[in-house]
């Protein structure tokens, strides 16, 4: 019913843990864990529904509003983000930083979603709260549950 | 395929005693920077309150855990389509020993990343040796 188009990330998770494995890690070492198996690059997305409207939730820690762009194209909604690495070595004190380990992934996804209507949505209306890009998509009429009263002859 | 993984086999034997939740949890994905003076680590926890994050340093352990808030009566009502994330806490432990200054750990947490500062112990900071005439 949905489809997902995502563009592979070049350099996946994996591949860094193991780059990182190899590399040998100093002090700050992980206790215990094992990652989330979400494949690389990919956004974890929830699509709800309810009577007047589907409700989309990506996470998109990190990401500023003007990341993200989004289109609706006939019954899809594409939803591109470019997220920058930001904080690429700049947050702490120095600049002569280097990574120990590199798990989060940036760069640019594309991820469309072909939502079960006949019609372009009409009204949508988007948000970021704490890191998770919130839409809405107020359903069209003629895809509402159109309700039939049966009367008595 | 599960966002959630639970507490297995992977803790270490340095670590018997595991502090790990017992429900469900998500290990957020991070990124560890080092810096002359301090070490970086940034979080991926979409979804937490500010109020809901704890962030503990304990005998050489660095202890994250962001408490999810149970969904409203509204969103319950919704039916889901398609999942690939769950409202579930995350938690993520590092070991860190001796090399930092404890009591100058700091954290913030801004759109859904938490970072932690961890600012190196002064021994293990550069020190720029004089050299002296006789």
């Amino acid at each position: 019913m949905y489809t997902e188009l995502v563009y592979p990330y070049p350099f996946s998770r994996e591949l860094f843990r193991r780059l990182n494995q190899f590399l040998s890690m100093p002090s700050l070492n992980e206790t215990e864990g094992i990652f989330g198996s979400l494949s690389s690059g990919e956004l974890a997305t929830n699509v709800w529904e309810d009577e007047d409207a589907f409700y989309i939730e990506m996470e998109v820690p990190g990401t500023k509003p003007e990341e993200i762009d989004l289109s609706i194209i006939g019954t899809e909604l594409q939803i591109k983000i470019m997220r920058s690495h930001e904080s690429e070595l700049k947050n702490g004190e120095s600049k002569n930083g280097r990574y120990l380990r590199r798990e989060r992934t940036f760069g640019n996804t594309v991820r469309t979603i072909t939502l079960p209507i006949d019609s372009a949505p009409k009204e949508l209306d988007a948000s970021i709260e704490l890191g998770v890009l919130c839409v809405r998509l107020r359903k069209p009429e003629e895809a509402k549950v159109q309700k039939i009263t049966v009367s008595p002859k | 395929m599960s966002l959630v993984e639970t507490k297995n086999n992977t803790v270490p034997q340095t670590n018997q005693e595991s502090t790990a939740p017992e429900k469900p949890f998500r290990i957020p994905p991070v990124d560890i920077s080092e810096y002359e003076n301090e070490y970086l680590i940034e979080a991926d926890m979409p979804g937490i309150k500010e109020e809901n994050i704890d962030v503990q340093f304990h005998q050489g352990e660095l202890r994250i855990r962001g408490f999810m808030d149970a969904p409203d009566e509204k969103t319950k009502q919704r039916i889901a389509r398609y999942r690939q994330f769950e409202p579930v806490d995350y938690y993520r432990a590092f070991r860190i020993g001796e090399s930092v200054n404890a009591q100058e750990i700091s954290a913030q947490y801004v759109d859904g990343v938490l970072s932690v500062h961890l600012p190196k112990a002064e021994m293990l900071k550069p020190r720029k040796i004089e050299i002296s005439r006789k």
